[in-house]
């Protein structure tokens, strides 16, 4: 198996905070990787800089051999703690957008047979994390773990080649917690 | 005894609870606008609902000289002026609010300009645009927009900056361009707030007109009244006031439900 990811030392200071010092890993395409450790001992850090959202001050990140963009894109999807569903649309519209981006730059909005394509896709999508029977809900009247079932199924629908995960199911109960992993591991596989 | 702040009334309570202190001002006017009359049967202050309803009834009356009846033309043309100018405001704020909010690059250019003419109060601006727009409608129309624009366009840029980052991010990694951003995620998630910020400035939005009609116009609800306070006709000038808050208030319900039919996400947060 290939390399998907590489970090080739890999430094990021803020200011003369140093937190991420001299980091060097190589990551196989299809691993699934835990990264753990204290608070404050760069996670969140090391995630943005895979998502882009940050540049790292020295070193070269290599995403299946290309230099990674410092821009968050569709190779790489993420599920956040919180936050990461819209809380303006109904958990198939919060998929649905995600292939509206890629079908109608201008209009935003898919329309047509490719609307209802797209809608088959996401409701797909939506069954296979277990939510066949929630499908026009909006996230407000969701529990946490229902929230993060929409999150995965909004980032997986664009077939990413990387999902990161940060702490998505912190805030959730144990037992939720539990099903979550299992469905995020039989996803996986 | 169950604590006060745990006291809560029911439906048919609140309706009287709340019917009880205008009910009890209503009774207050009477007493004391009887009182007045007593001493002077022409006393002009405090008019009796009678000499009301005969104002009233005078002012729905085709005045022979102008062939209109006063009270709608005065209706219709605040009504325009007023929508006038809170649509436009209401267009220039949104799209000033979004790009401001999302952003970075404007907000750097424009934010401090936005913040600098938030702080001048409109009514001084009002002789420049007498000045430079005439006395006509133009004049009016840029008073409400000048007053009510800066502070929506604030309140909505902050209300967009706000939305959670991630939310921002996951749009991108699901390939969102900026403007399938704006378009998708930061709209629709500003309408109800831009609605919200435009009930609250309906009232300025009233006052803003009436200033600019009471000091130059030859109609409208504003004017009306400043008119016949020459000859203290209270009796004009109270179901005038009347009516206008009744057109706030009816603004103020249709805005409000409004958005509760259009966006009702925002609305279900609490107790869902």
């Amino acid at each position: 198996m290939s390399d998907a990811l590489v970090f080739d030392k890999i430094w990021k200071e803020y200011d003369d905070k140093i937190v991420l010092e001299d980091v060097s890993l190589s990551i196989a395409e299809g691993a699934f990787v835990s990264l753990i450790g204290p608070s404050g001992a760069g996670k969140s850090t090391f995630l943005r800089l895979v998502l882009g959202q940050e540049a790292p001050s020295r070193g070269q990140i290599t995403f299946f051999g290309k230099p990674l963009r410092a821009e968050p894109g569709p190779d790489r999807g993420v599920v956040f703690q919180k936050y990461s569903v819209f809380p303006h649309m109904s958990a198939l519209d919060n998929v649905v957008y995600a292939l509206d981006c890629e079908g109608s730059p201008i209009l935003s909005r898919l329309i047509g047979p490719s609307r209802k394509r797209a809608r088959d896709q996401a409701k797909d999508m939506l069954a296979a994390v277990g939510l066949q029977d929630s499908m026009n809900v909006y996230p407000a009247q969701m529990s946490g773990g229902m929230q993060q079932r929409v999150a995965i199924a909004q980032a997986l629908v664009k077939k990413p080649k990387l999902l990161l995960l940060d702490e998505p199911f912190g805030a959730l109960d144990p037992g939720i917690r539990l099903d979550m992993h299992g469905l995020i591991t039989d996803l996986w596989r | 005894m169950r604590r006060l702040l745990n006291v809560r009334p029911r439906m048919s309570g609140r309706i009287m609870l709340g019917a009880a202190p205008l009910a009890g001002a209503l009774l207050l006017y009477l007493l004391a606008s009887q009182e007045r009359h007593a001493a002077n049967p022409s006393d002009k202050l405090l008019p009796t609902f009678a000499a009301m309803i005969d104002a009233a009834k005078l002012m729905t009356q085709v005045n022979p000289n102008t062939g209109e009846i006063p009270f709608i033309a005065d209706t219709l043309s605040s009504l325009h002026l007023l929508g006038v100018g809170l649509l436009a405001a209401t267009a220039i704020s949104l799209f000033l609010g979004l790009i401001l909010g999302l952003l970075p690059i404007i907000r750097a250019s424009l934010g401090p300009l936005v913040a600098a003419i938030a702080v001048i109060p409109p009514i001084a601006v009002l002789p420049i645009l007498f000045i430079s727009l005439g006395l006509g409608d133009t004049a009016k129309i840029a008073l409400i927009i000048i007053g009510i624009t800066p502070v929506i366009v604030r309140d909505l840029a902050s209300h967009v900056a706000a939305i959670p980052e991630e939310q921002i991010i996951k749009a991108q990694t699901l390939g969102a361009s900026t403007w399938q951003i704006a378009m998708r995620v930061a709209l629709p998630q500003a309408m109800p707030r831009l609605i919200a910020s435009l009930r609250l400035s309906l009232c300025p939005a009233w006052v803003y007109l009436i200033s600019a009609e009471a000091i130059a116009s030859d109609v409208g609800l504003g004017y009306r009244i400043f008119l016949v306070r020459r000859y203290l006709s209270m009796d004009i000038i109270l179901p005038y006031v009347l009516w206008i808050s009744l057109l706030a208030v009816a603004m103020d319900i249709g805005l409000s439900s409004l958005s509760k039919r259009l966006y009702p996400w925002a609305h279900k947060e609490r107790g869902a």
